[in-house]
């Protein structure tokens, strides 16, 4: 029960994150970020490089790895921002650059599998009677200090306040002098950054592909919705409740696929009531 | 009945005479080669004209199709190999499956709408591909389920040449449906719920009851296409149904853009011919699509149907500027 607990709340932090990256940018832009997955990987990928074949240190190497990630979400926008209005057009443009994405990681690092080292490999430590490995503990503390850190920022900074002022209204953010195009930039970078994260911190626990991430984003995508796709605290919970979930079927189950299953089952649960979590706003 | 009236029905009976011919042109002078890029072609443009009458007619973004192809492949397949349905009442059955699996996509759908039915279909489309093809009791061997008759009507489909005749006359009779279901009153309430529920509601349109209608003949055209999936390449897997196919279908819609569905359908075309048109270009023909896709974006973001009508306004302007007549001399300006 308590290696479930611990398994579950690792992944589930991860998918949180995922999550609260596409719940940004649906908030700000009105758009469901269908390459947040692939830029998260390109970032893990350059994070692989600089680290398995440059030997540079692990921390430069992870702080490269999420500024690239960064930046691929920034060009991301940059690209589709003349269809700002549209967000069905933002939308397949999100599926043309995933794909895009893709097929340059393809190109440079073909579709093998590949390993990173585990940093504080052969640590392990327990914490109220739950134990974490080094690399799991490093994940679970880095996610909860980046969504803690990320909610205090959310809820004290001006350019926060900006955010949500712009997000409820454009029009009148607008005519009040906020530069709701710079806002959308920043949106799109700091959520590029949170795949970086998302894809550095979970490279060196499995072995990784150019499609590990897309996997996550599909429960990151699920986690955003439960929690109402602009609820961002939602996101994070419904991240950790799917990891968990997830866990614990993992462990009861051999059938491929079947958390997978249940997580759709789920969701229709969850739609198919009259208070749908769907409706709801932060 | 009007001149105007008068003169498109005639053109909608020419267009449906092209339509019938055109299968047995195919077969008379395409070859082997041509006729399998052909039937790709009709396959890909039945699964588009029913999620160009989802996502365009009745606002319902969905991710589903490849999986409800999947269901309808799979029906199809099991009840001709394992229950020697003839082939006919087999794909019949196919169409029949995906229209019930669309219900479970239809229900959440009566609630949400746009963007988070995007995610719901998505989750369906990844659940199909990595659970329900893997269950035994659908595909009993990993291998694939192959197909006990070698012959459709008469026609043997294990030659395109032969295949293309039923599969493009089915191929034409879905399209002809769907564009008389676009410019009929069933049509025009689809569009009224897509641009206004509310609206639509009042206005006595069964919201719930059209927006149902609307995934079932999406389901059907999947099921339809699924099952001739499976008749042109004889057996099939549970990897014959990725998830990333789904993409590519919604983009085909999309870059159709809306109004009639004749775009949608030469962009499915287009889709389905390119790669095997252009196999020269290697691996990066993987790139192509997604790169075309961003342009048209960018470019044209009401799609083909917007660079359509772009085109035709820029000829009206070019045929009125032609038609002022020019002052031979004194023409003052004022």
């Amino acid at each position: 029960m308590t290696t479930i607990i611990s398994n579950g709340l690792v992944i589930g932090a991860i998918y949180g994150l995922v999550a609260l990256g596409i719940t940004l940018v649906y908030k700000k832009s009105g758009v469901l970020n269908f390459a947040h997955g692939e830029v998260g990987m390109l970032g893990a990928f350059i994070f692989y490089v600089l680290s398995v074949e440059q030997h540079l240190p692990y921390l430069v190497a992870a702080a490269a790895g999420v500024a690239t990630s960064a930046a691929l979400g920034c060009v991301t926008f940059l690209l589709l921002a003349r269809r700002r209005a549209d967000p069905l057009n933002m939308l397949i443009g999100t599926l043309a650059a995933a794909g895009v994405l893709t097929f340059v990681a393809n190109e440079i690092w073909t579709s093998d599998q590949l390993f990173v080292p585990p940093p504080l490999a052969g640590v392990r430590v327990s914490v109220l009677g739950l134990t974490f490995t080094g690399p799991r503990l490093l994940v679970l503390l880095v996610a909860i200090g980046l969504a803690v850190a990320f909610f205090v920022l959310f809820r004290t900074s001006r350019l926060a306040l900006l955010f949500r002022a712009s997000a409820s209204d454009p029009y009148a953010a607008e005519l009040m002098g906020v530069d709701v195009i710079r806002l959308d930039v920043i949106t799109w970078t700091v959520a590029g950054a949170l795949a970086g994260f998302a894809g550095v911190l979970v490279a060196p626990l499995v072995g990784f592909d150019i499609f590990f991430m897309t996997l996550l984003a599909i429960r990151g995508f699920a986690a955003a919705l439960l929690a109402g796709l602009t609820n961002v605290a939602g996101a994070l919970g419904a991240g950790l409740a799917i990891g968990l979930a997830e866990a614990a079927l993992t462990r009861q189950t051999t059938q491929p696929g079947l958390p997978e299953a249940v997580l759709v089952g789920l969701i229709v649960v969850f739609l198919l009531r009259p208070q749908a979590a769907v409706r709801r706003t932060a | 009945m009007s001149a105007a009236a008068h003169s498109a029905v005639s053109k909608s009976r020419l267009g449906l005479a092209i339509g019938v011919a055109l299968p047995f042109l195919c077969a008379w002078r395409l070859s082997e080669f041509g006729n399998t890029v052909v039937v790709q072609m009709c396959i890909w443009m039945l699964t588009a004209a029913g999620l160009h009458v989802l996502v365009h007619w009745a606002g319902q973004i969905s991710l589903a199709q490849v999986a409800l192809m999947g269901v309808g492949a799979f029906v199809t397949a099991r009840a001709n190999a394992d229950f020697s349905v003839p082939l006919p009442a087999a794909v019949l059955l196919g169409v029949a499956g995906a229209v019930v699996a669309s219900l479970a996509i239809g229900l959440p759908a009566l609630r949400i709408r746009g963007l988070a039915l995007a995610i719901i279909t998505l989750a369906f489309a990844f659940a199909a591909s990595r659970w329900l093809f893997l269950q035994t009791w659908l595909v009993p061997q990993v291998s694939g389920i192959p197909l006990r008759d070698d012959r459709l009507l008469g026609f043997d489909i294990t030659q395109s040449s032969q295949l293309v005749i039923p599969l493009g006359l089915v191929c034409v009779g879905v399209i002809a449906l769907t564009h008389h279901l676009g410019n009929s009153t069933l049509g025009r309430s689809l569009r009224m719920v897509a641009h206004d529920e509310e609206v639509a509601a009042a206005s006595g349109i069964g919201v719930p009851a059209h927006k149902l209608l609307a995934f079932s003949y999406a389901a059907a055209c999947a099921g339809l296409a699924g099952a001739f999936t499976v008749i042109s390449i004889g057996r099939v897997g549970p990897q014959a149904f990725p998830v990333n196919k789904a993409i590519l279908y919604l983009s085909a819609v999309l870059l159709g853009g809306a109004g009639p569905v004749f775009a949608t359908l030469r962009a499915a075309a287009g889709f389905a011919a390119f790669p095997v048109l252009f196999r020269g270009l290697g691996h990066y023909i993987d790139v192509v699509g997604p790169l075309s896709i961003l342009a048209v974006v960018i470019a044209s973001p009401s799609g083909l149907n917007g660079l359509d009508r772009a085109l035709h306004e820029r000829l009206a302007r070019r045929r009125a500027a032609a038609a002022v007549p020019v002052p031979v001399s004194g023409g003052g300006q004022l």
